[in-house]
């Protein structure tokens, strides 16, 4: 059973040098609970990918169905709602509003969503415990480091128990210890709700992680390791290295 | 927790960009509301006997400015206040928040903070006004000028601010309907190309030898912002520039005014012996003020409703004019300069009918000023054949009458000597002194000069607080632009520095991007106020040279003082980074 699925995707943006196809006809499938790094060189439109199956950003063409919603049928407002609900976003630059602190941000899916006190209250010390930031609560945003902030990006992610996590370089800002404290972390809380994820990224840590590894170049996917094959590690350097 | 906690906490968060919002609405709008208590008040811009038009007339134009000023300065400064707050929207946008949540949310704080400003405005605009009164009527000695309160400019006020404010935020605040969330995501960190024509200064530079291209690399920051900033400084200081230009060339003007309509040092009418005056008690005042008549003359004329009519001999012989007017003729003779700048009805009558039937045809017209203006004239000259003109006087349906005309050995020293003769014409008529000054009152040339200074000070007073204001206002645009890209300056200032840029090469490069920011927009106006000016001045009295130079004067002088400030202020910029 596939959670999403996406197919012939396109999208492109007008340059000084003219046309480029970002993404060029890009089929893609994930399973309930599947985690997904797609890898590939800069400027390969990964990016790009991950913004139009979340909806923050329109592809030209193509089709995106997450369970049994078509993305493109919805209006703006049922695809607000659907991603206040399924979805839940990391960034590389961590996007946390400073004008909050931290357990505000955290609560922020959960206080759109016009949830009560008490299961904030839940839900907050959940995921808090989680990804151990119980003691960071009531500071500013511009207080803790980076591996913090993106702790605190995932509590934020996670809090409203969401079908699907999107994470853009979810290390791309970290130092080793913060990107082990990170990957934990998304491990620990996508095992606890059973998420699915679907990760951008140039780590090949993190891209370790995962079950499967897609490889984005020239605006398509060229190449795909899954766990299951023997030899998953130096398969995905191998691909990583392209 | 509810959206609202977080809401109020956002609000305390951004507090100063609600106070720099504020504070902007709150000075175009009290701006604005001084010049518009002036101008709907109808005891200056209507009645003649309290402010002359001459004065009245200079209020006109940095009105306009205001309110120019009022309707492009509010949309900026709200385009400024929402975009400091985009990239949070985009935040919440991609938690789920419904997009006209957040419309309704950024229109009724636009509305709220809009409408706090615009109470504000028209409580301090009250106070200031009555200020501007006092300095105009004691300040400037206008005295027939009183400050009373008046509903009709704060319904103006209200009405453009109201129209303007609604028009930015429905149009304005809309703008969070159409971008992708991903777009504003990127808003402050978004990279941006150089642009044509940064990249042409950039080769000319390189072709005098110095390459800048790190220099060049800090102008490429927030291009758009930019552009609007840029934009909002031309305007301003072409107004400036202009302003000043139309200042030193209206104000000469007048002068010029004075002289040319004022040929004779005084002048008074009498008709049927109404207003009338032995020439003998007209020397003895003048003597007894100290001032001597060394000219004293008469000329007969007659008038209806409509024209005042003149003997063509008389004409010729005293003004040593060439007319020809024979028997049922006449000439249309229009009294003005075609320089004043004013528009003048140069329409010629070509036929008149006179009471006792006799059909005069116009033998055309000419253009002339023979003696000083009164308002016991009719508005149209004309000069009959005298055998006409004395028929037409013999008619009782025609006031007849006498001009007489003086000059004297002092005119500046003559206002004694007016201020007596208009008082013992006043006890001759047995009138008040306001029918004394309706219909029969002295026309000077001291009172025509004393007119020209009042205006001249009334301009230079409006136009000062108009000038100073726009320079203020592009100072603070440009200041503000640069404090909003400091962190992004420090960010790429720490990097040159960890690639060994020393403190010197940064200063430099501080100090070249601070030229960028702050002088082009002034060449820019510089030219293009003088074009402005040459237009505007060319029609009145030949002052467009003199306008310029005054203009290019102030061109030269903001643009000197601007770029010896540049030296300070990128230190500071400096200190603040480093």
């Amino acid at each position: 059973m596939y959670v999403l699925k996406a197919e012939g995707l396109c999208k492109s943006y007008q340059t000084s040098e003219g046309i480029l196809n970002v993404l060029d006809h890009v089929c893609f499938q994930m399973k309930q609970g599947e985690k997904v790094a797609v890898v590939g060189p800069s400027g390969s439109g990964k990016t790009t990918f991950l913004h139009a199956l979340c909806g923050i950003d329109k592809p030209d063409s193509g089709m995106i169905q997450i369970k049994d919603n078509i993305l493109s049928e919805m209006s703006d407002d049922e695809l607000s709602l659907f991603r206040r609900k399924h979805f839940g976003m990391i960034f590389q630059d961590f996007q946390l509003l400073e004008s909050l602190n931290i357990r505000e941000n955290i609560l922020l899916p959960l206080i759109l969503d016009g949830r009560d006190e008490g299961e904030q209250k839940r839900c907050l010390q959940q995921v808090a415990s989680a990804v151990g930031i119980e003691k960071l609560l009531d500071k500013g945003i511009t207080e803790i480091s980076g591996g913090q902030k993106q702790r605190v990006a995932i509590a934020r992610a996670f809090i409203h128990q969401p079908e699907i996590i999107f994470a853009d370089e979810p290390t791309g800002n970290l130092d080793c210890k913060s990107t082990t404290d990170v990957i934990n972390c998304m491990t620990k809380m996508s095992e606890n709700f059973h998420t699915s994820e679907l990760i951008v990224t140039h780590d090949l840590y993190v891209a370790s992680f995962c079950d499967r590894v897609l490889l984005l170049e020239n605006g398509n996917f060229t190449g795909e390791i899954c766990r299951e094959e023997k030899n998953f590690a130096k398969k995905v350097m191998t691909l990583m290295s392209v | 927790m509810t959206f609202s906690d977080i809401s109020k906490k956002m609000i305390h968060f951004h507090f100063s960009k609600y106070k720099l919002f504020f504070l902007c609405n709150l000075f175009v709008t009290v701006l604005f509301f001084c010049y518009a208590s002036i101008f709907t008040n109808h005891d200056f811009m209507d009645n003649y006997f309290v402010v002359d038009s001459m004065i009245s007339s200079n209020i006109i134009l940095p009105s306009i400015l205001s309110a120019l000023f009022l309707v492009l300065f509010l949309p900026f400064s709200y385009a400024v206040f929402l975009s400091a707050r985009k990239r949070e929207y985009g935040v919440l946008f991609c938690l789920g928040m419904r997009r006209k949540e957040a419309v309704r949310n950024l229109m009724l704080d636009g509305l709220i903070v809009s409408g706090f400003a615009l109470i504000a405005a028209l409580a301090i605009g009250t106070v200031l006004s009555a200020l501007f009164y006092g300095f105009i009527r004691y300040g400037l000695g206008i005295e027939g000028l009183k400050w009373r309160f008046d509903i009709a400019p704060y319904q103006i006020t209200v009405l453009l601010y109201g129209v303007t404010t609604l028009a930015t935020i429905l149009l304005q605040g809309t703008c969070m309907y159409f971008p992708q969330i991903a777009q504003l995501l990127k808003t402050p960190f978004q990279a941006e190309k150089k642009g044509k024509i940064l990249c042409y200064l950039e080769r000319v530079s390189a072709w005098f030898g110095k390459s800048k291209k790190i220099e060049f690399s800090f102008l490429v920051r927030h291009k758009r912002n930019w552009s609007i900033r840029y934009v909002m400084s031309i305007f301003m200081l072409t107004a400036v520039i202009v302003l000043v230009g139309l200042c030193a060339g209206i104000n000469q003007s007048f002068y010029c005014d004075a002289e040319r309509y004022a040929p004779y040092d005084v002048l008074y009418t009498d008709v049927f012996d109404v207003n009338y005056i032995k020439e003998q008690e007209v020397r003895e005042l003048a003597n007894s003020n100290h001032v001597k008549i060394t000219e004293y003359s008469q000329l007969g004329f007659a008038r209806d409703q409509t024209f005042n009519y003149f003997p063509v001999s008389l004409i010729n012989e005293k003004f040593g004019c060439e007319y020809h007017v024979n028997q049922g003729q006449f000439l249309n003779l229009f009294p003005y300069d075609l320089l004043d700048g004013y528009s003048h009805d140069l329409t010629p009558v070509s036929h008149i009918t006179l009471e006792n039937d006799l059909e005069l045809e116009s033998i055309g017209s000419d253009i002339r000023i023979l003696f000083n203006q009164n308002p016991t004239f009719a508005d149209r000259y004309l000069i009959l054949n005298d055998t006409d003109f004395k028929q037409l006087a013999k008619e009782s349906t025609y006031w007849s009458g006498r001009i007489y005309l003086l000059q004297l050995d002092e005119w500046k020293k003559s206002a004694d000597f007016l201020k007596d003769l208009q008082l013992r014409l006043q006890e001759n008529n047995n009138v008040s002194e306001q029918d004394q000054q309706i219909y029969y009152a002295v026309s000077s040339k001291l009172e025509k000069f004393r007119k020209a200074h009042t205006s001249s000070r009334f301009l230079i007073f409006v136009m000062s607080y108009m000038i100073g204001l726009f320079c203020f206002t592009q100072w603070v645009l440009v200041h503000f632009g640069i404090l909003a890209e400091t962190d992004e300056i420090k960010r790429s200032i720490h990097s040159l520095r960890l690639l060994g840029v020393t403190r010197g090469e940064v200063f430099s490069y501080l100090r070249f991007k601070n030229k960028f920011r702050f002088l082009p927009q002034i060449a820019v106006s510089f030219l293009t106020a003088q074009i402005l000016i040459w237009i505007l001045l060319h029609k009145l009295y030949h002052l467009e040279i003199l306008g310029c130079i005054a203009g290019a004067g102030v061109g030269a002088f903001i643009f000197c003082l601007t770029a010896l400030s540049i030296k300070r202020y990128s230190q500071k910029e400096f200190d603040r980074i480093t």
